[in-house]
């Protein structure tokens, strides 16, 4: 497969400071600590995939699109974007990418409006007249902004600041798109857009998209996922994959009687939502084939009932929960350890 | 136009663009150069008025306004500010980021950035002080002369280019360098001869002071214009000009080849 992102065995820690003690002193008297954001990163993306690159803050996303990108130099390992060296061509690979940092490090000029920008997108990536007049059009026209792009950017809306931002990052058509976090704090229409454009891009283009999300929306659309925990990937699969992977239980909707108190469900299932006549729960697979509950449908105690898989928040909910369980469990025997215990 | 020379322009458009955004401030602020000079100027005017002198080391008291006068038009273009600022904010804030995913050199971002900061500041303040007063002075104006400053202002951008990269790359180990870069600029227009001009200071320590590359952000393009310094003395300076801007263009480059490697945008 031909790919437009190669990382193998990828390593990049950082130093910080920590003070010591409180107070004003504390501020004099620091303690320097290595923090290892990539730790042995092994991961490609082919030419013309969409892959959300999920994991909670500081799982090292932002730090492994920087060093796909060229502006982080890895400690160890191999980065090959667009098959170039990320840091040693980063001229040349700029002119194959495009950025959007979310709402970090814009690209627009803040006192500017966007339209300056992508004027200077054009002077800088060599844009003839005609194509960047044709795709300023299609952009204008896919993502609403004729009334904005002429507005100074400070005076717009976050949502508004985003989609100017994508025309930004895409107006050379990169073969490949990097994105740290498009969708945070935008509202639900501006992410459609935004969804849609990338879906338009990679089907009319054949573009590469790489995104970092915590909006689980992001990712309905992805051709694949690959989760980080603590610099390292501990998922690489599809959304499917990930689903079945996580998501072992089932959702059971139920609607019955309201003198009926189906307790026993209560006990082997987690509640969702209970009322009186309703009943929402996740439960094993296995309980739906208990007699009791077929004995309840039959006996006509349920009016109605319906299951479900899992949404995606709460199969990411549940992973992260369950990461969370990990680190504890693992810290505890860290503690166990110091402390002698076996 | 070539991809580079169209890449930059483009860069110097936006830059100036953006300078011009809010017009009131840029309007403002090239009278706070002007005021540079003035305040110059008048330290020495009292200086000479209490010593009840004419000349002070050989140079009389019209000749030191003149020389100022210069000064003040020289500083909005040779000043290092702006590169350490963007540098250091960068750095320490990650706008880097924005920068070097650009297919354009940093350094060259840098230097179009602060020089679009400064064509407003060249246009209102020293074009007019330096043509005005070779009018109201009656100087004799020649080709060779015009050439000569301005091949040192050009010495002079690239050298204060180079300082500000070399002090701005030390954000790199120190994360904030706003008091050192603010210490050094003032001791370098102290040993630059913008306060004082260089042949004021004794002889050894003068000479030795206008080999150094801080003289070509004050004194050396100044004393050349002023005539100061004899038309000789300036071009024999052209060299030693020519040799710090290549050794310092060396020391940025390989900084940035070494430090560029500890840019460390996290969390941001």
């Amino acid at each position: 497969m031909d790919y437009a992102i190669e990382v193998s065995n990828l390593h990049k820690s950082f130093m910080t400071y920590e003070p010591k003690g409180t107070g004003v002193i504390s501020s004099l008297r620091r303690t320097r600590k290595v923090k290892a954001a990539l730790r042995g990163i092994d991961m490609q993306v082919g030419k013309g995939e969409i892959v959300a690159l999920l994991g909670r803050n500081g799982s090292g996303k932002s730090t492994l699109i920087k060093a796909i990108a060229g502006i982080l130099y890895p400690d160890s390992g191999y980065v090959k974007t667009m098959g170039m060296d990320p840091w040693n061509q980063r001229k040349r690979l700029a002119m194959q990418i495009g950025v959007v940092f979310g709402n970090t490090h814009p690209q627009l000029y803040w006192d500017l409006p966007p339209i300056d920008t992508f004027d200077y997108i054009k002077g800088i990536y060599g844009i003839e007249d005609a194509d960047y007049n044709a795709r300023l059009r299609y952009f204008i026209r896919l993502l609403n902004l004729k009334k904005i792009y002429k507005r100074q950017t400070r005076q717009l809306s976050l949502g508004e600041r985003m989609k100017c931002e994508m025309v930004a990052a895409l107006l050379h058509l990169p073969p490949l798109v990097i994105m740290d976090e498009p969708t945070i704090g935008v509202d639900l229409p501006a992410r459609m857009n935004i969804r849609q454009v990338i879906l338009e891009m990679q089907r009319d283009y054949g573009m590469t998209f790489l995104i970092t999300t915590h909006v689980v929306d992001d990712i309905t659309n992805v051709d694949r996922v690959i989760m980080l925990d603590k610099g390292k990937v501990i998922f690489d699969g599809s959304q499917e994959k990930m689903r079945s992977m996580l998501a072992r239980d089932v959702i059971l909707e139920l609607r019955f009687g309201v003198d009926e108190n189906p307790s026993r469900l209560i006990r082997k299932g987690k509640i969702m939502k209970f009322e009186p006549g309703y009943l929402k729960a996740e439960i094993n697979p296995s309980v739906l084939k208990e007699k009791w509950l077929t004995n309840l449908i039959k006996n006509k105690k349920i009016i109605d009932y319906r299951i479900s898989e899992p949404n995606l928040s709460t199969v990411l909910e549940r992973f992260y929960s369950s990461t969370n369980k990990g680190r504890r469990k693992r810290g505890k025997n860290s503690q166990n350890k110091k402390d002698g215990y076996r | 136009m070539s991809s580079a020379s169209r890449k930059y322009s483009s860069l110097l458009v936006i830059g100036l663009k953006n300078e011009m955004a809010y017009r009131w401030d840029v309007l403002i602020s090239s009278f706070m150069w002007l005021l540079y000079s003035v305040i110059g100027i008048l330290v020495w005017v009292a200086v000479y008025s209490f010593s009840h002198t004419n000349s002070i080391m050989g140079l009389s008291l019209p000749t030191l306004i003149i020389y100022f006068i210069v000064i003040g038009a020289l500083t909005p273009m040779l000043n290092w500010s702006s590169i350490v600022d963007i540098m250091a904010d960068g750095i320490k804030g990650g706008s880097i980021s924005r920068m070097l995913i650009r297919p354009m050199s940093y350094f060259g971002q840098l230097v179009i950035i602060d020089f679009s900061g400064s064509i407003t500041n060249i246009l209102m303040v020293s074009v007019p002080l330096l043509v005005g007063m070779a009018i109201l002075t009656n100087m004799h104006v020649t080709l060779l002369l015009v050439s000569l400053f301005l091949l040192y202002i050009v010495i002079g951008y690239m050298i204060v280019s180079f300082m500000g990269f070399i002090v701005g790359s030390m954000a790199f180990y120190l994360t904030d360098v706003y008091g050192i870069a603010f210490s050094i600029n003032y001791g370098i227009m102290i040993i630059g001869g913008g306060i004082v001009p260089l042949t004021f200071f004794p002889n050894g320590i003068g000479h030795l002071l206008v080999m150094l590359p801080f003289a070509f952000l004050a004194f050396v393009p100044a004393a050349t214009y002023t005539g100061t310094i004899s038309l000789a003395t300036a071009v024999g300076l052209v060299p030693v000009g020519l040799a710090w801007t290549a050794i310092l263009g060396i020391v940025a480059y390989i900084l940035w080849k070494r430090m560029g490697k500890m840019i460390n945008v996290v969390g941001v």
